[in-house]
């Protein structure tokens, strides 16, 4: 065991040194450097920012500064904090305790709910009891974690039950110690209960399925016939073993934890870490930056360590059998390899031309053409398994339903600028916050009610007496290109100048709410379909590969993924979004957050079905296929990727919904869709000011409620997707 | 004519595919007498070994006819908690495949100590009860190995660790599911002996399900060969094996290997001419 977390240890120091390289170099990408602020600063003289920077090493190439860097890290100097005036290492030591304590708190809060609830689910499978407990899970993950938090910010300010964000009431200071702790205990409720709550929700699924594959294990007959009551052999028997696998992802729970962290602590205004990372990134504050991503991946790190002792402890297989994978010395080469790679990658990125536009139009060039060629192998892998499923699919009322909610949204967005009355950013200051305009049938005919505004200060509007406007239809409107290409003018629906037909009110800047979320579903919805396909394309690739040829190139593969996942996922986002951010112009920031979403995205995958390949392989049949002589990208295409396709369609309808909360976070921390575009997480971080809650525009929530039922609808999908594909979960009463 | 001890009358099991696994068979067990039944996959032998104390997992089995006479009393008209007194005290099973059906996690000596605690309270060393029958069944060391875990134990071992946890309440009938299959050829004359012996030993009754016709003759008294979920033909062991009368039992018996025949091609069964 000892020689086992030795192990462990001993392999985190790469990982932990190629992680803050790889951060180190794209912050280096990022404009500026962290002494802009002393800079703006009038009262530190030039003489003193001279002399930082040469102390810093701010003239010389970003691999001497890192090297200095690492130098001083490595004796506890993190640095200076210019935005917060205090030395990051103790900056760090103030508010790491502050997110542990959060994340230990949701992870506690989500097991205690969800263990019990899970298994339940699973016995009771089919019931009432478990439909109604996934379906509330289902939507529990489908709402983004800033719009939940928003919500119980909104009601801890109305209710006053709870503290309205902070750590601790203002005069905590002169509590007995007693109560300091049960006001910060107040303190910590509410954050808990809503990062907790994705917790819950994911805790929950994989607890069932896991409870699920244990029902049928043989031993389980075994236990019944020795006489045990049902009770004994589900919670003592089953469950033993359901609880390892679940002991497993809880490595990858924290990571989710930490990034949640980040958006919960800001709406909070809770003094964690990730609200630190979140300024420190905001403030190009890259001392602090730095020292936080570190500090992140290091508690993710050791996070992983510690579920996998658990594990160890748990399981006797692990403990007594073999200790986890041996530690060749082929392990050391590998973490070097990768090492080198990287450093390699990072120079080779940083020689390029990144200046000359000729560059950047090959680049984008070459990347359409990526995409195209990953479309058509998505469209290649999914086409028999979807030709089989999507008839039987339909033929079930949940995939029915699923199928044609997405359909008509699909639909409606390809449509998007003839159904829209207007383009989204047709401003009317005089009509802002404007409720939506009520349809009514006079005079024989479709007419809409007119408005006037009787109180501009709260924004409130009144119907005008015998003010209707008729509504037409085919009107003329702002010219568009259907689809891209077709130049139109023609709306479905409209009203004369200078009345406007607002179907779902209007915003801040008197835009109207139905229009933009047309135009907003654009890049809601196809953000997660071009995401999905890069990520199975390039997940099948490198997985695959991995997987097949085995090797060195698949130590230097995971050892890649382990790192890029030893990030916490929104952490990576970030400094990804920075780095990369003066290369998209703002037209472009779609593209920009696909990449971005996609690079972390497509590691998990990789794994997993480096994981299939690597137990397809065993198989005869490939065998077969070796000895007649096929060349290994055949046999990967033509025997490999078939047996893999079906996990591949439920884990990309399964990703869809990530990638669509990842941009409303994105959009909601600032850092994705960008105005004058739109998109439904744009529209909604738009609604998070407090006078939308007052005044009850409520309205402005719509763009949420979309969100909320496409996601829902595509984790139900890949819900009954999973159902009919795989044929062990079926119901189990005893006779 | 003593009461049989078990007695199953006309029993027949459907399953939701509208498939008759078992199609009103009837047989019987003895005081101390072993039966084995013996049939190819898909034959009916499992399900009903399963179905005796009601643990064919419905769905997919759903219509379970017909009578289950344990001393005269019907197993399928009994409620739960009558059903898992039966259960591991009065028959006990062990299973085809060991090291999927001991659980993991828990040492071989705590699930043995699980099955008496729960139908022995009266013994109040566990412990030496655990150690005595690991003895029984041949498994050395037992006073160290008892808190072992079924995967530091071999595949023969793990069996005995079965039988010995299927012994601990000391059952009067015993339910062999396959129990040698996928053991290795020794190892199956091992356990086969074993059985023997213990059979002998403790007089207890067996019933042995096996698709082998091979380990019947060394273990089996009486035996029942099942086709299609239907007994087509039963008798003593002896008897069946030197003048089997049903088509399918000719050509089952015939299809075992002999030592030292001359042949090109392994006999298989025509079925057409059954």
């Amino acid at each position: 065991m000892i020689e086992y977390v030795i192990r462990r240890l001993i392999v985190s120091v790469p990982m932990l040194l190629v992680v803050t390289l790889l951060v180190f170099f794209l912050m280096s990408l990022a404009p500026g450097d962290f002494l802009d602020t002393a800079r703006m600063q009038r009262d530190i003289s030039e003489e003193t920012i001279h002399r930082l920077e040469q102390e810093y090493g701010l003239d010389k190439p970003w691999h001497v500064q890192y090297g200095r860097w690492l130098g001083k890290a490595a004796a506890g100097d993190f640095g200076y904090s210019w935005t917060y005036k205090v030395s990051v290492s103790e900056l760090l030591a103030q508010r790491a305790p502050a997110t542990l304590g959060l994340a230990a708190g949701s992870l506690a809060l989500a097991w205690l709910i969800a263990l019990p609830l899970g298994v339940l689910a699973a016995i009771y499978k089919g019931s009432w009891l478990d439909r109604f407990v996934s379906l509330a899970a289902y939507a529990a993950i489908s709402l983004p974690d800033f719009f939940i938090a928003l919500i119980a910010l909104f009601f801890a300010s109305v209710s006053g039950m709870f503290p309205v964000g902070g750590l601790t009431s203002i005069t905590s200071d002169f509590f007995p110690p007693g109560q300091k702790f049960a006001d910060y205990l107040w303190h910590l409720a509410l954050p808990v209960l809503v990062l907790g709550l994705g917790g819950v929700a994911g805790t929950l699924r994989v607890m069932r399925a896991n409870f699920l594959d244990q029902i049928r294990a043989e031993y389980v007959t075994t236990a019944r016939a020795k006489g045990l009551s049902e009770f004994v052999v589900m919670f003592k028997h089953a469950l033993r073993n359901a609880v390892n696998p679940f002991i497993t992802s809880l490595g990858f729970a924290f990571s989710g934890l930490l990034s949640g962290a980040l958006i919960v602590e800001n709406i909070f205004n809770y003094p964690g870490l990730g609200q630190l990372t979140f300024n420190a990134f905001l403030r190009q504050d890259k001392q602090l930056v730095l020292a936080s991503v570190v500090l992140g991946t290091t508690m993710l790190i050791i996070g992983n360590l510690l579920a996998d002792i658990f594990l160890a402890l748990s399981d006797p297989r692990i403990r007594l059998g073999g200790g986890g994978p041996a530690f060749r010395r082929r392990q050391i080469w590998s973490w070097l390899g990768v090492a080198a790679l990287t450093v390699t990658v990072c120079y080779a990125l940083r020689f390029m031309p990144w200046e000359s536009g000729d560059f950047w139009r090959q680049l984008k060039l070459a990347g359409a053409l990526m995409l195209a060629g990953a479309g058509v192998f998505v469209i290649y892998a999914a086409w028999p398994v979807l030709r089989q499923i999507v008839p039987r699919l339909a033929r079930r009322p949940l995939g029915a339903v699923t199928l044609s909610v997405l359909a008509l949204l699909y639909g409606c967005s390809l449509l998007a600028p003839f159904l829209a009355p207007y383009s989204s950013s047709d401003q009317d200051l005089t009509k802002t916050f404007h409720p939506p305009t009520a349809p009514v049938w006079k005079d024989g005919a479709l007419r809409m009610r007119t408005y006037r505004n009787v109180d501009r200060s709260i924004a409130r509007y009144e119907p005008v007496a015998d003010g209707e406007v008729p509504v037409r239809f085919f009107t003329k409107g702002a010219p568009y290109k259907l689809l891209g290409v077709i130049p139109l003018r023609t709306r479905l629906v409209g009203v004369d100048a200078p009345h406007k037909l607002y179907l779902m009110g209007s915003d801040s800047t008197g835009r109207d709410v139905f229009s933009r979320l047309l135009y907003g579903s654009q890049v809601s919805l196809t953000l997660g379909l071009i995401g999905v396909t890069i990520t199975m394309s390039l997940g099948f690739l490198i997985g695959a590969l991995s997987g097949y040829l085995g090797g060195s190139f698949d130590n230097i593969v995971m050892r890649l993924t382990e790192i890029i996942m030893c990030i916490p996922g929104l952490y990576l986002l970030i400094a990804l979004r920075f780095a990369l951010y003066k290369f998209f112009d703002s037209s472009e920031m779609f593209v920009l957050i696909v990449v971005v979403l996609s690079f972390i995205g497509w590691t998990g995958t990789a794994r997993v079905i480096r994981g299939m390949t690597l137990s397809v392989r065993q198989r005869a049949f490939i065998l077969a296929a070796e000895t007649m002589g096929q060349s290994r990208l055949k046999i990967l295409f033509k025997h490999i990727l078939p047996n893999i396709a079906s996990y591949l369609v439920i884990s990309a309808t399964m990703a869809i919904p990530g990638y669509i909360l990842g941009e409303a976070s994105l959009s909601f921390l600032g850092l994705g869709i960008m105005e004058p575009s739109a998109s439904w997480g744009l529209m909604l971080s738009q609604a998070q000011e407090m006078k939308v809650f007052m005044l009850g525009f409520a309205w402005l929530f719509i763009p949420g409620l979309l969100m909320f039922i496409v996601v829902l609808t595509f984790n139900l999908l890949g819900d009954e997707l999973r159902d009919l594909i795989d044929p062990k979960f079926k119901t189990e009463n005893r006779l | 004519m003593t009461q049989p001890l078990l007695e199953v009358k006309n029993l027949s099991i459907q399953f939701q595919d509208g498939n008759r696994a078992v199609d009103d068979i009837s047989f019987s067990i003895a005081d101390g007498e072993a039966l084995a039944v013996v049939g190819e996959s898909g034959s009916g032998k499992s399900v009903t070994a399963l179905a005796l104390t009601k643990l064919l997992p419905a769905p997919p089995a759903c219509a379970v006819s017909g009578g289950i006479f344990w001393r005269g009393k019907n197993l399928l008209a009994a409620d739960n908690e009558a059903i898992r007194q039966v259960r591991g005290r009065d028959i006990a099973y062990i299973f085809q495949e060991p090291s999927t059906s001991l659980n993991p996690v828990f040492s071989i000596g705590h699930q043995i100590a699980e099955v008496i605690k729960l139908h022995r309270p009266d013994i109040t060393d566990a412990t030496s009860e655990i150690v005595r029958v690991m003895n029984l069944v041949g498994i050395r060391n037992a006073e160290r190995r008892h808190r072992d875990y079924p995967h530091q134990f071999s595949g023969g071992m793990q069996q005995r660790a079965m039988i010995a946890m299927a012994l601990a309440c000391r059952p009067k009938l015993l339910v062999a599911d396959e129990p040698t299959t996928a053991l290795d050829v020794t190892i199956q004359a091992q356990i086969i002996g074993l059985l023997r012996e213990l059979k002998q030993k403790t007089g207890m009754s067996a019933l042995l399900i096996t698709h082998n016709f091979g380990i019947v003759s060394g273990f089996a008294d009486r035996v029942a060969v099942m086709f299609h979920g239907k007994i087509v033909e039963e008798g003593a062991t002896r008897e069946v094996l030197k003048n089997p009368r049903h088509p399918y039992t000719k050509a089952l018996i015939d299809c075992i290997p002999q030592l030292g025949q001359k042949k090109e091609r392994l006999t298989t069964i025509d079925y057409s001419k059954i």
